[in-house]
């Protein structure tokens, strides 16, 4: 059953025994364990339920519709980098490439050593959770067949010196190589929640609420004893009318890494840690020029990857197809020169850093409305000059032309491979580069004491008795890969055990 | 002499007949318009209507980004009046006609009243704000930084350009921004005009996965 936000008129109010606030990897996938049992549950979203054939190729229409604030949302600091959210249902998954990976080894070791997670989010139950998610939907290597040119030249290129790189493992049955991840599947075959685990949910009884705002937990002592918020017109911010929802049992916040604390501070949970240690993986890109058109339209958005220095360096090389308007606006020059770089567009390839920063910011409610202050370290800098001097050589290997930059304080085009030294001299300064920014982490992190932390280690918050986190926000550092997955096996684990609690 | 309440009672005859005017002139000018398209006439006042019809229509993603531009004269949208003067000039220079052989489509040519009006009517604040200040940068402050005085509306193109070219050198990073800005919003309109796909080769953005076939 769903409540459309945009087409409710009337007040609600209804009893539930969760309520989950979020639809996302997190929220879906606590709605797919908890729909199993015998429990009542109510899934809120902020955003319009959204379906496969409405999405569309052009850009605006989408932003407007399933992405939050149309990504005007930007951090405050040296750069303003825009955050990307999808909000609709379905959250984040609608709008991302669907790249999975598992927790590495590596990153999972300090929660276990660093932060005394290893009891409650242990390797082994994690993994058994993301066999069954990669069973359900569907996660396998990017087939050759869609690869198109984009991702087959930065196979060429590893191949060439001989560096580590892979097709991505992708949730998607079937792909039609339509380019079309980040404005959502228009053929459903991305296994985004919007159509796996939200659906399953809803098949078992939950109820959908969609453009429903939540606007704060209630919250009585110990006890979160549901939700309050409005149905709104979620482009227009528009409220159209109010809802309240009673928790008989639980209230599960699943709602990102920068809503949920936002959410948790407004519902009066008070925690030095919240809102804290926000960190993210900010990406940048190049674009290659080659001789041969690329014809980035056709292939898997992000179909293959390279983890070569994913340890020692801390980032990984994506390639990455955007779409044309922001294509447009990423490329230099004004007037006849702007006209003649978007004419090279077939010719044209993006790949992506995805970093993984040391920087910590900060998630609060400000007049102005949301803030986020995140600043790169310049350990954070020296890894970013390194990765894209990295990427620039795979570029080169893979025979492009030349190499628009995009950094300002460099030449704006590389056109051989001498010109990579212009990398070591380039600036510190992040405010040089164009950033996007992605998967964010660690503003509710977990712990094991309540004065080092948010959540425990049984997902609660800290002396609450049934307010639950389980989205990327309890993740005490961020990953170095997509989050999407872990999120997903992180999120399950905690739905089970609070199954498995309630039933004894 | 008249007393305070015949100007009164002139004023409201005055303004009747104005609005009787007016509406004439709109209702004539854009007849023909009216009598081929379903969709209302895109001036202000009936943005309003559509934003209300909008919100009861959950259909309206796939029938907003349509553009319908270029199916009409130059002389109907000049008179639509949407876009500010100083702005068009800006955005000209940004993206200017029949410049370049593969796209000679310059902001005349994709839409980009329409887009804007709709851009003004859904964007969010944030976005429109940031717009508006990028308009205002490139109109006072990109001609400061090749050493003429502002605004930009004073000189011709090759000027205008290096003007604006200047932004994306400029010390100042919000400055730089700017332009991003402007370019971005340019772009969101220019990337998916049917006409820039088609001379790029693109698959043109259609309203339906079905009509867009990849594979």
């Amino acid at each position: 059953m769903i409540f459309d936000g945009e087409k409710e008129q009337r007040a609600i109010e209804a009893d539930f025994d969760y309520i989950i606030v979020g639809s996302g990897a997190a929220g879906a996938t606590a709605a797919r364990v908890l729909a199993d049992t015998d429990a009542s549950i109510a899934l809120v979203e902020e955003g319009p339920a959204v379906q496969t054939a409405e999405f569309v190729e052009a850009l605006f229409p989408s932003m407007r519709r399933i992405f939050r604030d149309m990504t005007m949302l930007t951090t405050r600091g040296r750069a303003m980098m825009p955050i990307i959210q999808g909000s609709c249902l379905g959250g984040s998954t609608v709008v991302n490439s669907g790249i999975s990976w598992r927790i590495p080894d590596d990153v999972w070791e300090p929660w276990r050593a660093q932060f005394g997670l290893g009891d409650a989010l242990p390797l082994s139950q994690l993994h058994a959770h993301w066999d069954l998610i990669e069973r359900e939907l569907a996660v396998q290597a990017t087939p050759r067949a869609v690869w198109g040119e984009n991702n087959r030249l930065m196979d060429v290129a590893c191949s060439k010196l001989h560096v580590s790189g892979f097709p991505t493992q992708r949730n998607v049955r079937a792909c039609h190589g339509s380019a079309r991840c980040l404005t959502g599947c228009p053929f459903g075959a991305k296994q985004s929640m919007l159509v796996s685990y939200v659906p399953y949910a809803e098949q078992r009884g939950a109820t959908l609420f969609t453009s429903a705002r939540v606007d704060r937990i209630s919250i009585k002592g110990e006890h979160a004893l549901g939700v309050r918020g409005h149905f709104h017109q979620p482009t227009l911010k528009t409220n159209i009318a109010p809802f309240t929802l009673r928790a008989r049992k639980a209230v599960i916040v699943a709602a990102s890494a920068i809503q949920t604390p936002l959410l948790l501070h407004r519902s009066g949970v008070r925690a030095a840690h919240l809102g804290q240690h926000f960190q993210a993986h900010p990406g940048c890109s190049l674009v290659g020029v080659f001789d041969q058109p690329v014809r980035s339209w056709f292939g898997a958005t992000q179909g293959y990857e390279v983890d070569e220095h994913r340890g020692d360096g801390r980032f990984k090389v994506e390639s990455i197809a955007l779409p044309l308007e922001t294509l447009c606006a990423a490329l230099p020059g004004v007037g006849v020169q702007w006209l003649a770089n978007i004419a090279d567009a077939p010719h044209m390839a993006i790949w992506a850093v995805q970093l993984r920063a040391f920087a910590e910011g900060t998630v609060r409610n400000s007049f102005l409305g949301t803030e986020v202050r995140y600043d790169l370290t310049p350990r954070d800098m020296a890894n970013l000059r390194r990765a894209l001097r990295f990427t620039a050589e795979l570029l080169f290997a893979a025979g492009a032309r030349e190499i628009i930059t995009g950094v300002h304080g460099m030449p704006e085009r590389l056109h051989r491979p001498d010109d990579l030294k212009y990398f070591d001299s380039a600036p510190a300064d992040p405010a040089a580069y164009t950033f996007i920014l992605s998967h964010l982490f660690g503003t509710a992190r977990m712990s094991v004491r309540a004065q080092d932390g948010v959540v425990g280690t049984n997902f609660c918050v800290h002396d609450m008795r049934n307010l639950y986190v389980v989205d990327s926000s309890l993740f005490p550092t961020n990953l170095g890969v997509n989050p999407q997955l872990p999120i997903m096996g992180v999120a399950m684990h905690a739905a089970r055990q609070l199954a498995e609690r309630e039933q004894h | 002499m008249l007393c305070w309440r015949d100007e009164r009672k002139i004023t409201t005859v005055m303004q009747a007949a104005y609005a009787q005017f007016t509406s004439a002139i709109l209702s004539a000018s854009t007849a023909h318009w009216r009598a081929d398209r379903s969709t209302p006439y895109p001036t202000f006042r009936n943005y309003v209507r559509i934003e209300k019809n909008w919100l009861s229509s959950s259909t309206a993603i796939s029938t907003l980004n349509r553009s319908p531009a270029r199916s009409y004269s130059e002389s109907f949208y000049s008179s639509c009046l949407m876009l500010p003067r100083s702005t068009r000039i800006i955005l000209h220079t940004l993206l200017p006609s029949q410049s370049h052989a593969v796209l000679p489509y310059g902001i005349d040519e994709i839409g980009f009243e329409h887009f804007y009006a709709e851009l003004m009517r859904t964007a969010t604040t944030r976005l429109k704000i940031v717009f508006r200040l990028a308009v205002w940068c490139a109109l006072w402050i990109s001609p400061l930084l090749i050493g003429r005085a502002p605004p930009l509306t004073r000189y011709e193109d090759a000027t205008r350009a290096r003007a604006l070219a200047a932004m994306a050198q400029s010390r100042f990073y919000l400055v730089r921004q700017m332009l991003l800005v402007l370019k971005l919003v340019v772009g969101l309109c220019y990337g998916a005009d049917p006409s820039v796909r088609a001379a790029l080769n693109y698959p043109v953005a259609t309203a339906t996965p079905e009509g867009n076939p990849r594979t």
